[in-house]
């Protein structure tokens, strides 16, 4: 244990002796709630999630299209990080893993609502998960580009703004796309390739 | 749409590289140049609307959060039974998750220590068979660590010296790594 340590004292301005706080969890890194849930700390898995919660639910609403979906594939999720977090390999990139299981759990959930072949991505309408017009004040704090994003995505089929979200946003392969889908990676490329045509025209026209 | 010699799909992949290498078909061409920086934006803007989306969420509900916390219980890692009460009639058991939580407990009181993770090694279903700790802390930038290890070391000892009946042979303390207090934390 020969660690470059140094004495302490170096935080004078606060005062007082220099004993530090006690180390709560809320404070700790992503990485070590990570890693102290793997070790099976529950109340670290309760901490990561809390911090995560949010933005879990808003991506899997983005992705099923149904708050209550999302509930549900958020709970899933959530169990099965808990379950799956001891085979993590790199605790500090927790929040990305967390993402690509809440897709998978979405994915798994949109399946067994969709009975079989309803892959015509042309013949769905996508609707707007979250409504704008139901709060004013989030609607003047959203960047004119975001809000005009929000249109855009909103207009693009179901497989494009899909394809997007978990690229763009999950960092996922084409194959993993593809999985998801329930389409091959070549189709997922496709899907990929038209959303960013659609979505770069819009974004030129608003120049 | 004329002019285009780079897809859209290059233009991506060349972005998911972080640019690198630098590549003049695509930065010294005008047209792709304003294509990348338009997928550049657009990334960008849908991280950041499903950040401002994820702002907007609502607290989570009390009784959705129980109910994930109860299934999780449910499939508590709770590892070997540690058996206690040796001497007495009854066979008692408490599992090693439980004594792990013991663990945790003690090592997180001793100021700047944060335990990371802890092992059990030895027959620890056996009683009175000899077991060695292994406990893995993060240690606050700033506290003198040596000190710290003893103290935690000592925290843990007394905790299991306690609380189990664990023939504890020794409390190794491994600093996994120097932590920051995240003062700005946002939950």
């Amino acid at each position: 244990m020969n660690l470059a340590a140094r004495p302490q004292g170096l935080d004078a301005d606060r005062g007082g002796p220099s004993a530090p706080p006690p180390i709560t969890l809320t404070s700790a890194t992503d990485g070590l709630l990570a890693r102290r849930a793997a070790d099976g700390d529950e109340r670290a898995f309760e901490t990561l999630l809390r911090r995560h919660l949010s933005l879990m639910t808003a991506y899997a609403t983005r992705l099923t299209g149904s708050r209550a979906d999302a509930s549900d594939a958020v709970q899933e999720a959530s169990i099965a990080i808990w379950r799956e977090l001891p085979t993590l390999t790199a605790p500090d990139a927790v929040r990305g893993w967390m993402m690509k299981i809440v897709s998978r759990k979405a994915f798994d959930l949109i399946r067994s609502r969709k009975p079989t072949a309803d892959i015509d991505d042309a013949a769905v309408v996508a609707q707007v998960p979250v409504s704008d017009q139901d709060d004013p004040a989030r609607l003047a704090l959203a960047t004119d580009a975001m809000s005009k994003l929000r249109l855009a995505l909103a207009a693009l089929p179901d497989l494009q703004r899909q394809s997007w979200l978990l690229r763009e946003v999950g960092g996922e392969s084409y194959g993993e796309i593809a999985e998801h889908l329930g389409i091959t990676t070549t189709a997922a490329r496709g899907q990929l390739a038209r959303a960013r045509e659609n979505l770069t025209r819009e974004m030129e026209a608003w120049r | 749409m004329s002019g285009r010699t780079v897809t859209l799909e290059r233009l991506a992949h060349y972005l998911d590289s972080g640019r690198v290498p630098y590549d003049p078909a695509i930065e010294d061409d005008p047209e792709n140049a304003s294509q990348l920086a338009t997928l550049a934006r657009l990334r960008l803007l849908s991280g950041e609307l499903l950040a401002d989306e994820a702002a907007a969420e609502p607290e989570p509900d009390v009784g959705w959060i129980a109910g994930v916390m109860e299934r999780v219980r449910q499939e508590a890692r709770s590892g070997r039974d540690i058996p206690l009460d040796s001497a007495g009639p009854a066979i008692l058991h408490m599992t090693e998750g439980a004594v792990r939580g013991l663990i945790r407990e003690a090592g997180d009181s001793v100021a700047g220590a944060v335990v990371i993770s802890c092992s059990l090694r030895g027959d620890v279903s056996v009683p009175a068979a000899p077991v060695r700790v292994e406990v893995v802390i993060s240690a606050l930038r700033g506290q003198f660590v040596p000190v710290m290890a003893d103290d935690v070391r000592e925290a843990v000892t007394l905790a299991l010296l306690r609380q189990t009946e664990l023939d504890v042979e020794a409390v190794d303390i491994v600093v996994g790594d120097v932590h920051l207090l995240d003062v700005g934390a946002t939950s």
